[in-house]
């Protein structure tokens, strides 16, 4: 053990959250089903409560680059079937960049639970973090994570939030204590809530299904909202969140240097937590933070890969995102055009019917933004396509051009 | 444990007289200058000055605004206030030593009087120029001025403000934004966001014009309505801002209807994320979202940031009502004396409203009869595991009040339920190097029958 | 009939297509011939900008024509869908040209597995056409669809691009720019750009690049802004936009890094388009937003004559920080021509038929008379461009 993790440790041990009977803290909370009423509409009345825990901490991620720059980072990890007793050992330098991806369905009642295992390589912190699920309708300050609105759970313990899912669609998740700086440092991350309309009964007629698939439901089919025509379809899914690191800010925090808040520039534009050409890869990504002295082992931190596959003829619904903390980017896919068919968490869709959806070829995001594009492969010739940021200067991966806010998509032709 | 001590309807009076008596803090009307109308239209009478602002980081500085007849420059400059079908002319007296100018962008048949050519309208000339500038304003909606003068410094330095257009054809008991009842609202607030780098502004008093470099620019300070957050909390007019008259305190009761009107002030793109709930887009640049007017806002679209861009107007109606969360957020019929999972009916509890029943109130308007009375669904963690906003009631419950550490919260004085309202380039949430700040406000949900502020008009040359 | 009568006046679009009905043995293709090559601008101050830009040749062996920033405007005329561009490379570096918005087969190129600073990263998002090539490399797109759409570099996009690669393409449907309902009688292209000095001489200098003193292009600094070309600068002639009464097309584009925002000054504009694709329900707005490699259509109908200022409310508005300059257009409405005589009925009934846009066509063939050698039906934009020249916008006479 390092140093810095030791001291780290030191310090959690005589705050008395390091002993045994400390662990104990962690304590999270889930109730069963029991109401004998099926609201998520999958025939089982007793599995509509869904248990989550995650980890606030801290932790490592590479960047894209050749050097493979490590970055300190803030983030959230996934400790959901992990004993509460072992969750502080389970969270120490484990941070994920993005944070782990929630899905979960229409008519759940979720019990997110979420303990602050604490920054092992800023002892001298004892920021309390949140969950804030954005975009959350009729939400109640309790659980909107806004800090200076309601609670934040300190060091050590764990705070239980409920949410019933009443709307399906592309949000995010992400922790708003001190945003700024906690939201620069990597803790965010996908949500996106499925619609009960893919549990129809199949043969409900549906109009407007993609030709050949249609006129009715049929089991398996999927949509990104309950649009009652069958008009969002999709065969796959990937979720494409815009973020981006000022290598000076995390530097500045894990050398315990004031934060350079006005001078944020970030130099890092990603896809889902990883650079190009990072973001094709569809590993696992270990970081480097072992070797480079930085705690016991190098640790799987970057999960989520951005390689887009279909066959031709599939829809292909991106749910893209941006949790930047700089600036508004734009996606393009060079060659495949885009149909806008949500924003903000709805279905494009006035309140007389009226199809507000559009087509386009590249959606302009902002933090905090969500757009759902489909593409359409069935005009589309098989081959490699790329799925990047017009902002062209940001396809970099800081000083190395050829990576940055890039993906690929493979097109695989129609057996 | 938290516990929950105090029940709506008992503490509103209380609350009520309090309001009376610091009837400057709440302000919920957006504040405007209209003068007196004459058979020929509307004239308002300003001039182009420079003062100081201030921010919440101890910055003071040096700024070029608007300002109503001889009073003092505002940062934004007033906003102004028609009618629909009214005609305007707006008097510019110049009182900067640059030549200076408006521009009316959504506006059409702008006429220039006086002044001399620039780029884009007439100029009035340094040192007590004037220019004038009549137009009709044939509908209504929100819009913005600026200066057409070097506008890349000039809005910079504080020229530009908001206008507002009543519409002509609504019931006269209602509020409406726009022709249409889909514009309806109880609540108007104005967000009009802007952005500063201060080294252009201390160049610019110190006169080292040749300094400046607008491909430099580089903001570090971000408004709503002329002030950084936590500013803008302050009440309109507070002597405290004497260049930055108008607030931002958005307020609202469940169920009730508030128009957002949001402006893109400055240069640069801000997406403006309203927590609580998404918001109905019903207008864009000043015209109802809608296909032809019989359907009123047909194409409204429904959003939970508003990506609002320079020069762009944004009308969004925001409602909140706490539906679908599967627990009784106004705490009816349960243990709200008590820790929220406790045992109820049990000792302690009382009947607040003296109906016979223990806390059996009857719903509220706009709440979903779904949830009445369902507990709260989970636990909340010992108070030595959490740490307290200051906005934080200290219970979950919309109304309620709950015991809270000594020096926690605090700021929240009718148990309202705040969400905060920011742009989400989080970034633009600092004052400087200071977090929290910037670009950002706390809407306030109050629970029903709270007060909230009345309108602000102010007369001509007040 | 009297061409002033009809609602689409001449322009190289109706020329486009007048040809193509007129040309014997057409294939139903279009044919740009552009090639890519160095050239320097000079700006306002008299600063010299090295550039990347388009000249469009006549054929695939002559290079006789001007390069230009931004390329030249390629009209896919409204009856023929089909279009190729043949390039030429006098680059130092391969080269492609992609329209990002049109469905395109890509066959990307990567660096090789081995090589030591982008080991198989995509560097071109199509073929290459390499420096020097002899034959030039064709680039084919089937089923145009009616819009406004970008050109540009699909190799190595973050420099090729903001060195000048760049250039409008557009196509009308036969009755408007998308249809009957979005008809229009004059069309107006502001096409913007971006230009940071410093990157600019590095990359012609051969200082950009893994160890040299620029690697990157992350800190992208424009300076100059540029609309169709150039940035504005004071008493700049205003741009021609239609009359009183009748409907401007105003075709938006912004090649920029940088996201641009196109504010209107005493007039609004119905909102058409996006990157092409027709809007169900066009929007009237007086603010555009233009993000990078956005395109829009916007129709404006004036109803009082006079300068409509179109400038960029993102405040690029500056030459090298000198005012005023940059993203600024000054659009000029003329009046309504007085009323006149009894013929002015004929004002509904434009000649859209087939046949008889093809008589006029080969009218103008048969009487173009002192034509320059290379301007025939077999070169269809040389012909536009001798016919706007020379004012060939007259019907023939009546038979």
């Amino acid at each position: 053990m390092n140093r810095k993790i030791a001291y780290g440790l030191m310090t959690l041990l005589a705050l008395g959250l390091g002993a045994s009977r400390a662990w104990g803290e962690i304590h999270t909370q889930f109730t069963p089903d029991t109401d004998g009423v099926d609201t998520d509409g999958n025939g089982d009345p007793n599995d509509d409560h869904v248990y989550l825990h995650m980890f606030a901490g801290d932790g490592f991620v590479n960047m894209a680059d050749q050097d493979r720059t490590l970055q300190y980072m803030f983030g959230f990890g996934d400790a959901t079937g992990v004993p509460d007793e072992m969750v502080m050992m389970h969270g120490m330098l484990a941070a994920e960049f993005p944070a782990p991806t929630i899905v979960v369905r229409e008519g759940q009642k979720v019990y997110l639970n979420l303990s602050n295992v604490g920054m092992m390589m800023r002892p001298d912190l004892f920021d309390p973090h949140t969950i804030h699920w954005h975009g959350f309708p009729n939400a109640a300050a309790i659980f909107d994570g806004v800090p200076d609105a309601s609670v934040s759970i300190a060091m050590g313990f764990t705070f239980t939030y409920f949410y019933q899912v009443v709307e399906p669609g592309t949000f995010m998740w992400h922790c708003h204590v001190e945003a700024t700086e906690h939201m620069q440092m990597g803790m965010l991350g996908n949500l996106y809530v499925l619609p009960k309309q893919d549990l129809l009964p199949p043969g409900t007629p549906l109009a407007n299904l993609p030709p050949g698939k249609g006129p009715t439901h049929q089991q398996g089919y999927k949509y990104c909202y309950n649009d009652g025509d069958g008009s969002t379809y999709y065969d796959v899914d990937y979720p494409i969140q815009i973020s981006s690191f000022d290598p000076e800010f995390h530097n500045a925090s894990l050398t315990v240097q004031p934060l350079p808040f006005a001078l944020m520039d970030d130099k890092f534009p990603m896809l889902n937590g990883r650079g190009y050409p990072d973001t094709t890869n569809l590993n696992v990504l270990y970081n480097t933070a072992g070797d480079e002295g930085y705690g016991e082992m190098n640790r799987p931190s970057q999960k989520v890969s951005s390689l887009i596959e279909a066959t031709r003829g599939e829809r292909v619904l991106l749910r893209i995102s941006s949790l930047s903390t700089t600036s508004f980017h734009t996606l393009t896919v060079a060659g495949i055009p885009m149909h806008v068919i949500g924003q903000g968490s709805r279905l494009l869709r006035g309140p007389n019917g009226e199809d507000l959806t559009y087509w386009t070829n590249s959606v302009n995001l902002g933090g905090g933004e969500a757009k759902d594009v489909i593409l359409d492969t069935a005009n589309i010739e098989p081959g490699d396509y790329a799925l990047y940021t017009t902002n062209l200067s940001h396809l970099s991966n800081n000083t190395e051009d050829f990576g940055g806010m890039m993906t690929e998509i493979i097109l695989h032709p129609a057996e | 444990m938290n516990t929950v001590s105090i029940r709506t309807r008992t503490y509103l009076l209380l609350a009520a007289l309090i309001a009376c008596i610091l009837a400057n803090a709440a302000q919920a009307m957006i504040m405007t200058i209209r003068p007196a109308a004459t058979p020929g239209g509307l004239e308002f009478n300003l001039s182009a000055k420079q003062g100081y602002i201030l921010t919440p980081d101890g910055g003071a500085y040096y700024m070029w605004g608007y300002a109503n007849g001889d009073g003092l420059m505002q940062y934004p400059g007033p906003t102004l206030e028609f009618n629909q079908g009214e005609t305007v002319t707006i008097h510019l007296t110049n009182q900067l030593d640059v030549p200076v100018s408006m521009v009316f962008p959504g506006q059409l048949n702008v006429t220039a009087g006086g002044g001399t050519a620039g780029v884009l309208t007439n100029e009035a000339a340094p040192a007590g120029g004037m220019v004038s500038y009549t137009f009709t304003a044939t509908h209504a909606g929100t819009y913005h001025y600026h200066s057409g003068t070097n506008p890349e410094l000039q809005i910079e330095m504080g020229l530009f403000g908001a206008i507002i257009v009543r519409p002509d054809n609504q019931p006269a008991e209602e509020t409406w934004a726009y022709n249409h009842v889909d514009s309806q609202y109880d609540y108007e607030y104005l967000f009009l966001m802007s952005e500063m780098d201060p080294t252009i502004h201390e160049k610019a008093e110190c006169g080292m014009w040749d300094q400046i470099d607008m491909n430099e620019y580089w903001p570090v300070l971000w408004f709503i309505n002329g002030r950084c957050a936590p500013d803008v909390m302050l009440p309109d007019n507070t002597p405290l801002l004497p260049h930055q008259p108008y607030s931002c305190r958005p307020q609202v009761h469940p169920n009730e209807r508030m128009l957002m009107r949001l402006i893109g002030g400055g240069r640069d793109l801000h997406p403006f994320h309203h927590h609580g709930n998404n918001a109905l887009q019903i207008a864009r640049d000043g015209r109802l979202l809608s296909s032809s007017p019989a359907l009123g806002a047909n194409l409204a679209v429904s959003d939970f940031t508003q990506a609002a861009a320079p020069g762009m107007t944004l009308d969004c109606i925001f409602t909140w009502t706490g539906k679908g969360l599967g627990w009784d957020v106004y705490g009816h019929e349960q243990d709200i004396d008590n820790e929220p999972t406790g045992d109820f009916p049990g000792p302690g509890d009382v009947d607040h409203n003296e109906n016979g029943s223990v806390d059996n109130v009857d719903p509220v308007a706009g709440e979903d009869m779904e949830d009445h009375g369902k507990p709260f669904p989970v636990q909340l963690p010992d108070n030595k595991a959490l740490a307290f906003g200051a906005t934080y009631s200290g219970s979950p419950f919309l109304g309620a009040m709950g015991d809270l550490p000594p020096g926690e919260g605090g700021m929240n004085m009718f148990g309202g339920m705040m969400f905060m309202w920011h742009s989400h380039n989080e970034k633009e949430m600092v004052n400087y190097d200071i977090f929290p700040g910037g670009l950002m406000t706390m809407m306030f949900v109050e629970p029903p029958g709270a007060p909230i502020g009345g309108a602000h008009t102010m007369p001509m040359g007040q | 009939m009297n061409n002033r009568s009809n609602t689409m006046k001449f322009s190289k679009l109706t020329l486009a297509l007048l040809l193509v009905l007129a040309s014997t043995g057409s294939t139903y293709a279009i044919d740009y011939y552009l090639r890519a090559e160095a050239v320097n601008k000079v700006m306002p101050d008299g600063s010299m900008i090295p550039m990347w830009g388009y000249a469009l040749d006549p054929d695939a062996v002559q290079e006789t024509g001007q390069v230009i920033v931004p390329g030249p405007t390629l009209v896919v005329p409204p009856n023929d869908p089909n279009l190729t561009i043949h390039l030429k490379n006098r680059l130092d570096v391969a080269t492609s040209v992609i329209i990002p918005a049109l469905p395109q087969a890509m066959t990307p190129q990567r660096f090789p597995a081995g090589d030591p600073d982008y080991p198989n990263r995509i560097r071109s998002l199509t073929h290459e056409t390499p420096p020097g090539n002899a034959a030039p490399v064709p680039y084919s797109w089937t089923n145009v669809r009616p819009g406004s759409f970008m050109y540009h570099s699909g190799t190595h996009i973050a420099v090729q691009v903001q060195m000048g690669l760049y250039g409008p393409a557009t196509r009308n449907a036969v009755d408007g720019a998308y249809s009957a309902d979005s008809d229009f009688d004059n069309e107006v292209l502001l096409f913007y750009s971006e230009i940071d000095p410093i990157a600019h001489a590095r990359i012609a200098s051969g200082n950009y690049g893994p160890g040299e003193i620029m690697t990157s292009t992350i800190e992208y600094k424009p300076e100059f802004f540029l609309v169709n070309g150039n940035p504005y600068s004071l008493g700049d002639t205003p741009i021609p936009a239609g009359q009183v009464g009748q409907t401007t097309l105003l075709r938006l584009f912004n090649a920029g890094i940088e996201t641009h925002v196109a504010q209107l000054q005493n007039l609004r504009g119905l909102l058409l388009a996006d990157d092409g694709w027709p809007d169900n329900y066009p929007t009237d707005q007086y603010t555009f937003v233009l993000p990078a490699g956005k395109t829009k259509d916007v129709l404006l109908n004036p109803a009082t004559e006079g300068i409509v200022p179109v400038y960029d409310r993102r405040l690029r508005l500056t030459n090298a920080n000198a005012s005023p300059g940059g993203l600024i257009s000054l659009l000029e409405i003329a009046a309504a021509p007085p009323a006149v005589g009894e013929n002015n009925n004929e004002v509904q009934t434009a000649p859209r038929n087939v046949p008889e846009l093809a008589t006029l066509a080969q009218y103008w063939l048969q009487n173009c008379q002192g034509c320059p050698a290379d301007v025939n039906e077999d070169n269809i934009v040389n012909f536009i461009d001798f016919a706007l020249m020379n004012n060939l916008n007259e019907s023939p006479p009546e038979e």
